[in-house]
């Protein structure tokens, strides 16, 4: 009954128009694409099974990442025998500092108290596509994950929702060539625009040229879709022509996107600015302390990082790093262990000429 | 193709794209995953001829255009097209040998992906570049041809379970 060819390419090219007709429209629509209730609706049907599915292979997925990472392994357990030795002489030293750490944090979380709220997710899937950094993570609606809301893990910034449906949403990673994310250089406190660059390093695009950028600085993310003062990486090199109007620095993200698990979406953000949040929110419980930072990037446990540790707020442009209320790892502390940018920040370049 | 095939096609689809977005897509090995879709695509096609391929094809490339964010309808007009052609090359053999699939499906997959990329460009995403593609193609079609001889075997075996009158392989 299929000999019959005339039918089916009748068929074919019937699909065929319709495939023109749904990119025209598409296209020509952009944000206002009258499919996106379909969307929606299919990621709402895909997103329990892929959930489903998900469950069951998540070992079987583990391993297969882990046997496409030998090479980065190696390099990797090298990189973390040499840490641990310098970690290890550096616990005697910081066990002092430690116990301050562990006061302030206490005071930390009362500042921090309400600033943000941030719900826990599971990554489910990716785009089932080749050319789209994007992943479905198992919240969506009915857990009050809205459009544009930043989403981060124990190690920094993540991304941001772009698609939501009524069980799971969509998140454009960082890493994605279509991502901008306004941010800054932590200690100096210079803006400008982090871009993604796909599997490869990420582009931080830093006005003034003149800027001086040292390796190993952590960026944080400057607040403007994005909530204020999330690490996104730490600067690898950089470079600027002479008569550029931006340094280019090249960015290595905190986070390991390949293997992405539980993230966090931070669903609710109080109306405060940067300076507001230097201030307790409800000052009754310590009225000693008027002016502390929240999660300083630089107070990570290291032998020149008292600096900032001994005096808390002291220049308001040091970047704060919200404390995640409901994240399994202190934002700050696992980015700021993995660059140590305070122990030996060497210029990565002079400025330019 | 008959009703218990075409619903049979259909959960193909389903668990591929279930399988490709919980498990596939989420790891990179060297910068590219396999395309579990295209595979099933064109194992189906391989079976069932160019309107199964073109149905299936137009059917698995809209349901991953929804899933993705580029522009509504790229996939479905490249799958469909991927898909007939593929099922019109199985009109040439008598029978097909363990490896004329495995080739067949290499060679549509990146033929299927050049395209698929193009079009996206043409269109304006920024994500496609050429130095990308050239790069990732070539590991894509390696991937696909070695998931090929499983998802064609699976294919045949249930198709043949479930509509044994269909032309042998």
């Amino acid at each position: 009954m299929f000999r019959d060819t005339r039918r089916v390419r009748q068929l074919l090219g019937l699909m065929i128009l319709t495939s023109f007709t749904l990119i025209t429209i598409d296209y020509r629509a952009g944000a206002n694409s009258p499919f996106r209730g379909l969307r929606s609706s299919v990621g709402t049907f895909f997103g329990p099974i892929e959930r489903g599915v998900s469950g069951v292979v998540r070992p079987v997925g583990n391993a297969l990442s882990t046997l496409g990472n030998v090479g980065n392994l190696n390099k990797e357990v090298r990189k973390l025998r040499a840490a641990s030795a310098a970690v290890e002489q550096q616990r005697h030293t910081n066990e002092d500092k430690q116990r301050q750490f562990d006061d302030m944090g206490k005071l930390l979380k009362l500042v921090n108290g309400g600033q943000y709220r941030t719900i826990a997710a599971h990554v489910i899937g990716a785009a089932p596509s080749n050319f789209t950094w994007t992943v479905t993570i198992d919240a969506g609606s009915d857990r009050g994950v809205r459009k544009d809301k930043t989403v981060v893990n124990g190690d920094g910034l993540v991304g941001r929702v772009i698609e939501v449906s009524k069980f799971t949403s969509t998140v454009l990673l960082a890493i994605d060539v279509e991502s901008t994310v306004a941010a800054r250089l932590s200690y100096t406190g210079e803006r400008g625009l982090v871009k993604g660059n796909g599997p490869k390093d990420m582009q931080f695009d830093v006005t003034p040229a003149t800027t001086e950028v040292r390796s190993g600085q952590p960026v944080v993310t400057a607040g403007s879709t994005f909530v204020p003062g999330v690490p996104i990486g730490e600067v690898m090199a950089t470079r600027a022509a002479p008569g550029d109007t931006t340094r280019s620095v090249v960015l290595k993200p905190y986070v390991n996107f390949s293997n992405l698990d539980i993230v966090g979406v931070v669903v609710q953000q109080e109306r405060k600015t940067d300076l507001d949040a230097l201030v307790p929110a409800n000052p009754a419980p310590s009225p000693s302390s008027p002016a502390i930072p929240r999660c300083p990037v630089s107070t990570a446990p290291s032998s020149t990082g008292s600096s900032s540790a001994s005096t808390p707020a002291a220049t308001p442009t040091v970047p704060m790093v919200p404390c995640l209320g409901s994240m399994p790892a202190p934002v700050s502390g696992a980015a700021a262990a993995a660059s140590s940018p305070a122990t030996s920040p060497t210029p990565a370049t002079s400025s330019s000429p | 193709m008959t009703g218990p095939r075409m619903a049979l096609a259909g959960l193909w689809l389903v668990t591929a794209i279930a399988v490709q977005g919980a498990l596939v897509s989420r790891f990179t090995f060297f910068g590219a995953h396999p395309d579990l879709v295209l595979v099933v695509v064109l194992s189906i096609a391989l079976y069932d001829g160019p309107l199964a391929g073109a149905l299936c094809g137009f059917a698995a490339g809209f349901a991953v255009d929804l899933l993705s964010d580029h522009v509504l309808g790229v996939g479905a007009l490249v799958l469909c097209v991927a898909g007939y052609a593929t099922g019109s090359v199985r009109d040439y053999y008598d029978r097909f040998s363990a490896t004329t699939p495995i080739v067949i499906v290499a060679v549509a997959s990146a033929g299927t992906t050049v395209v698929l990329g193009t079009v996206l460009k043409v269109l304006g995403d920024a994500r496609v570049t050429w130095s990308g593609m050239a790069a990732d193609v070539p590991r894509i079609a390696l991937y696909d041809a070695v998931l090929t001889p499983f998802v064609f075997a699976a294919v045949s075996a249930l198709n043949r379970r479930v509509d044994p009158a269909v032309r042998e392989w």
